[in-house]
């Protein structure tokens, strides 16, 4: 869509964040990129990819953010240019192979980009990834727009090539995912042949073996690093400060809160009162430039996302100032003026204004505010439960899986993780979801239930996880639930592709990031020789999988069941139905069919709706994916399909 | 007559405390519940309170006062309910000399296929692994050879909207009957399964949970196939197996009424009081049955059974009515105790 | 409601309705004709269902947030009536114009019984109670009446064209982005769909 790479020099564009990045590390002369999908980051590897042919760049979809980082480490160690991209989740999965990187060191420039979800708008927690810069103490940046997140990738570089250590550069959603008007520069070219040179001296970072080995030599080289960034940070033009020489408060702040500090000052005219520091490295942070400010002002306000990362660090420069005397009022999150939880906004910046600076800030009309009340309170908004796709596999699927627990009568449950699978903890997936956490968790929970037999656990205890989901973390719980004689069945939702972030490909597929010919691993293979019996099954073949998944869960030993048909929205199936849907309005029995209209309330497909004056069920054609799955649930033989025709 | 023993307001307590019939009403009305071994599984919650899955449930608390006025148009003091005649009776002449046994329920049933009061009759047979199914039976041979009696359920009002057939007559138990008179009086709003031309009631002490009792009954095959299975009438009771090659085999009926299902602990009807015609033994000779006749479309069709030669009846003994009155009361009472 | 000429655009519905693509398309269109342009985007339930926001801002005074205050937007277009109203109820203000498709998506919980969907005529009626100036309209419909109800963003783009609220969104810049999307026959059938919008609000 995109093409990003073509763009000449001082070309503008509207760009979206994750679009800015992908161009400044076109840009940087990267040669190498490598990531995980996961909402809102995924659209940096997905663009890069695309570009992959005019560019030359390697890109690659990897089984997961720690092996991905892995692979981007070996291009660095190969003098090659590289980034790895991830959502804040994946730091979790890569943190451990990080802390020996960490101490190892990097050789060409290695930047890891993560995207945080502040307010969790896409992910099932809002952790935070700035600690594990502070942790692992390597360099940390946080561009505040969508021009600086592209330019901010250059300056990443050169300083990761400085130091010899990976660089974090850290985005939320409100960039990544939005857009703005970016201005191109010109691309670098980075020939370097690769080659890995490791026969020199221990402590060579040239030319010696790569390693986190002596630790504490390495480590004392790790604090030392950490000066020198700060040192070249010191007359940095990315920190910026815009307001009077001596402000009544000084905002500090970094990312997107920059942005809704600054409209928050100019919404009430405070452009006099109160400056606005925006600091782009954050850690280590610019511990002198901090202390000039602490001698221009006398109160301080912190915008930032999610944790007091910004407002504890400077807190700590304060007291360790032994010069200056005189006190300083800080306001934030430990003073309650800005949020602990969720994202921030403009709005929230304005209260915190407010009630710093005393002013009553009123953007409404009292006529118009009434009308809002009255509406707001006249039930005319229902609200909007997120639910599965018209003609999506999954609620075939949960419909099954909910059918055979009901069945088993033994009170069971399924054990879940991250996807567009986890709705199945909603009504819509009948609400069996019972336990979420990170990828592949669900399994590893479920073997846990699953030996507890041995003091009379007799509940049935399944385990979902997606076909990707599976690569990525779902083969080791597997692994141990069979080694180890749990009892659980494994279903794993294989629709085809990563298809909560947009279809990346994943290594059962035939497809690699860059479109070529990749080497397809088999789900069914992997499982079978995991030792666990494995079914595969269509969710849309209801007569099979109503018979058959009752009699695989009651079983007494690990099971895998692969529900397998591709996602409504993947290429292959877009706007292509495969049955016209009609209703025989002579055999629907409508409110006869149970109390309620079985179809319409229990299916729940937002395309197959209850006519509140006929009370019969009714297609919406414009939103039915003609999957055909109605047709088969009802008792009354009152849905019909008919093969569809696509031209 | 006393009523309600049933302590369930509705169905979904009658399941979730296991006191499910498993006659398959509430799966024939709300496809919101299937069968599981027999009994009712509830798959989809649902938010009605009274809804006609709780109507139909013979296991819910039932008017009976109200439920005998609307379909007998009175009330009876009888303990046995609505009786206009009882006989003792068996197959009659027509049927000889095939039919050895009293086999009454048999000799009416094909007389209401045959004289084209009914196209089939909604029976249960014994399916794989000896476990009940609800059956429509079409002619004279299917009756007869399906007539194996197994101690335990089938669903077979479960059926009824699915099939949407329009033209059967029903043998069942006390429960199931007791069902399809709840069906009957529904309010005219709700979609109703087309009703049986008769219902023919089996008396009934307890039956079998299904499921059990065919894994009960695999463990005594010892690769024999079993024909049919009989409980002894008098006292000390005793379960016989017929097997394929002729052999018998006795056990004491204790080893298989830890089987029984825990609705027939609370249930208070032995003779099917919302039948047509109510069949069982006859206590005082194993070569009869007991016939009671509830309504004048069951007299009719004794009637002109009779006359065809299809049954023969004989008056009813006054000691066994006594006895049956007596069973009928301890029934009764037992539930209360 | 705003100090400079600057638009705040709110364009909302529901997952999998286009309403990302619209945003993009309006903003691409008008690049050359304005200095400043931010798109905020919810991601999270664009496919599946649930209320989806684009906030788009577009103007030649410096623009910070892509993200619009609460009260503060100046055109709402809403692809799902329910949702229109949603954010009128958050962003509106006196001066809001409202453009919205009258088709309803019903909510999974209204399927389930559980809340009632809005008769067309409140919903309606609402709309207009929030807006200075609202235009209802059954989008879908007349989509489908030019050949595929996909159209309706089209028409609703020719509505908003029609307007004159945004600095040079005109057919010339339509065409021009749309071109970059769609070839041959469909490109046609979104101009013609795009033309039928503008002229609809000849009698405003």
């Amino acid at each position: 869509m995109y093409s990003i790479s073509e763009m000449k020099p001082f070309e503008k564009k509207l760009m979206m964040g994750n679009f800015a990045f992908a161009r400044g590390i076109i840009e940087s002369g990267a040669s190498f990129a490598a990531g995980y999908p996961g909402t809102p980051s995924s659209e940096i590897i997905e663009t890069l990819a695309q570009n992959s042919s005019k560019t030359g760049m390697y890109v690659e979809w990897s089984i997961n953010e720690k092996t991905a980082l892995e692979t981007a480490a070996a291009a660095s160690f190969a003098n090659q240019r590289s980034v790895c991209v991830m959502k804040q989740n994946g730091v979790n999965v890569a943190s451990d192979f990080l802390l020996h990187l960490s101490y190892s060191g990097t050789r060409k420039g290695l930047i890891l980009i993560v995207c945080d979800d502040p307010g969790a708008l896409s992910s099932v927690n809002e952790g935070e990834s700035r600690h594990f810069a502070k942790m692992l103490e390597i360099p940390l940046l946080e561009p505040s727009d969508f021009q600086e997140a592209k330019d901010i990738v250059k300056e990443a570089f050169e300083l990761s090539e400085k130091l010899k250590s990976i660089v974090m550069i850290r985005s939320v959603t409100r960039l990544s995912h939005a857009s703005g008007i970016v201005e191109a520069n010109e691309i670098l070219k980075q020939k370097n042949p690769p080659y890995f040179h490791h026969s020199g001296f221990i402590l060579d970072p040239e030319t010696g073996p790569v390693m986190s080995t002596p630790v504490t030599y390495r480590h004392q080289l790790m604090v030392k690093r950490m000066e020198e960034c700060r040192s070249f940070f010191k007359n940095s033009s990315l920190n910026r400060y815009f307001g009077p020489d001596n402000p009544e408060l000084l905002i500090i702040t970094s990312s997107v809160d920059f942005l809704y500090s600054m409209e928050a000052v100019k919404e009430l005219n405070l452009e006099k009162k109160a400056g606005v520091l925006k600091l782009v490295l954050t850690n280590p942070l610019p511990e002198e430039l901090i202390n000039e400010y602490f001698l221009k002002t006398d109160s301080i306000l912190f915008t930032e996302q999610v944790l007091p990362f910004i407002e504890e660090g400077v807190k700590n420069i304060y007291a360790d100032n032994f010069k200056l005397d005189k006190k300083i009022k800080f306001y934030g999150k430990k003073s309650g003026h800005i949020p602990n939880t969720g994202e921030t906004d403009t709005n929230i910046i304005i209260n915190a204004l407010s009630k710093i600076f005393g002013i009553e800030y009123s953007n409404s009309d009292e006529e118009y505010d009434k009308k809002v009340i009255e509406t707001a309170f006249s039930n005319v908004t229902p609200g909007r439960e997120m639910t599965f796709c018209p003609g999506c596999p999954h609620r075939a699927s949960y419909f099954h899986l909910n059918n055979a627990i009901k069945l088993d009568s033994k009170d069971g449950f399924i054990c879940g993780d991250i996807g567009c699978y986890t709705l199945g903890m909603l009504p819509s997936g009948y609400s069996t979801l019972k336990t979420i956490h990170s990828m592949g968790s669900g399994t590893g929970i479920a073997s846990g239930f699953g030996v507890l037999k041995k003091y009379g656990f007799d509940q049935t205890v399944l385990s979902v996880c997606g076909d990707s989901t599976f690569f990525h973390s779902g083969i080791a719980p597997l692994i141990n639930a069979v080694h180890n004689k749990s009892r659980l069945t494994m279903v794993i939702l294989d629709n085809s592709g990563t298809a909560m972030t947009g279809f990346q490909p994943h290594p059962g597929e035939k497809n690699t990031a860059c479109g070529i010919n990749g080497t397809p691993v088999m789900i069914e293979e992997i499982t079978k020789a995991c030792g666990a019996k494995t079914h595969i099954l269509d969710p849309f073949n209801y007569k099979k999988c109503q018979e058959k998944i009752p009699e695989i869960i009651a079983q007494d030993n690990v099971n895998v069941i692969i529900l397998r048909h591709p996602c409504a929205l993947s290429p292959q199936r877009k706007n292509k139905k495969y049955f016209e849907i009609e209703i025989d309005y002579e055999k629907c029995v409508g409110d006869n069919c149970g109390c309620f209209n079985f179809c319409t309330k229990i299916f729940k497909c937002p395309a197959l709706f209850l006519n509140p004056s006929t009370k019969k069920p009714e297609i919406d054609k414009t939103l039915c994916a003609g999957c055909g799955f109605c047709a088969d649930i009802c008792y009354h033989n009152a849905i019909i399909k008919k093969a569809a025709d696509n031209e | 007559m006393n009523t309600i023993l049933e302590q369930y307001e509705s169905s979904k307590d009658v399941i979730l405390n296991n006191y499910c019939s498993g006659c398959g009403a509430c799966i024939n009305t709300c496809p919101y519940r299937k069968l599981n071994k027999n009994s009712a599984v509830i798959i989809f919650e649902c938010s009605e309170n009274h809804g006609r899955c709780d109507m139909v449930c013979p296991a819910v608390k039932t008017d009976h006062e109200n439920l005998q006025k609307k379909i007998f148009k009175s009330l009876s003091p009888n303990p046995m309910g609505n009786i206009i005649k009882i006989y003792k009776s068996r197959a009659g002449t027509r049927f000889q000399p095939n039919l050895t046994e009293k086999k009454t329920v048999t000799a009416l049933n094909c007389f209401i296929l045959n004289s084209g009061i009914s196209k089939k009759i909604l029976m249960t047979k014994t399916g794989r692994d000896f476990l009940p199914e609800p059956f429509f039976a079409e002619t004279e041979e299917e009756i007869i050879n399906s007539g194996k009696t197994i101690h335990s359920t089938s669903p077979i009002l479960s059926v009824l909207n699915l099939s949407g057939e329009k033209s059967y007559s029903f043998t069942g138990l006390p429960c199931q009957i007791l069902s399809l008179a709840k069906t009957e009086v529904l309010e005219k709003k709700y979609l109703k399964p087309f009703l049986p031309d008769i219902k023919i009631s089996l008396f009934c002490t307890w039956a079998l949970y299904p499921q059990q009792y065919s894994d009960y009954l695999q463990t005594k095959l010892e690769n024999n196939d079993l024909k049919a299975c009989q409980i002894t009438s008098g006292k000390d009771k005793k379960i016989i197996f017929e097997f394929m090659d002729n052999s018998k085999k006795q056990e004491n009926l204790d080893e298989i009424k830890k089987f029984i299902r825990k609705s027939c602990t609370v249930c208070t009807d032995l003779t099917g009081e919302y039948s047509d015609i109510s069949v069982g033994d006859l206590e005082t000779d194993n070569s009869f049955n007991t016939l009671i006749i509830r309504t004048v479309k069951g007299l009719e069709l004794v009637k002109k059974a009779v006359e065809k030669n299809y049954l023969e009846i004989f008056p009813y003994p006054k000691e066994a009515q006594l006895m049956l009155e007596t069973a009928s009361t301890n029934k009764k009472k037992k539930i209360f105790s | 409601m705003n100090k400079n000429s600057n638009k705040n655009i709110i364009i909302t519905g529901v997952g999998g309705q286009g309403n990302v693509t619209l945003a993009r398309l309006i903003g691409e269109s008008v690049i050359n004709d304005n200095k400043y342009i931010t798109i905020g985007e919810t991601f999270g339930a664009s496919q599946r269902g649930g209320s989806v926001m684009s906030h788009l801002r577009i103007g030649n005074s410096k623009i910070y947030s892509p993200v619009i205050p609460l009260k503060k937007a100046d055109l709402i277009i809403g692809l799902e009536p329910v949702e229109t109203l949603r954010v009128l109820i958050t962003y509106g203000n006196k001066d809001i114009i409202s453009v919205s498709n009258s088709k309803p998506i019903i909510p999974s919980n209204v399927l389930s019984g559980e809340v009632q969907y809005p008769q067309k005529e409140t919903l309606h009626q609402k709309i207009n109670y929030l807006s200075k100036v609202a235009i209802v309209e059954n989008f879908t419909e007349l989509g489908i009446k030019y050949g595929h109800h996909l159209l309706s963003n089209s028409i609703i783009s020719g509505v908003v064209s029609g307007l004159k609220i945004i600095k040079g969104f005109d057919q010339n810049n339509f065409t021009n982005t749309i071109k970059k999307y769609y070839s041959g026959k469909t490109l046609e059938k979104n101009i013609a769909a795009f033309l039928k919008g503008v002229k609809m609000t000849e009698i405003y």
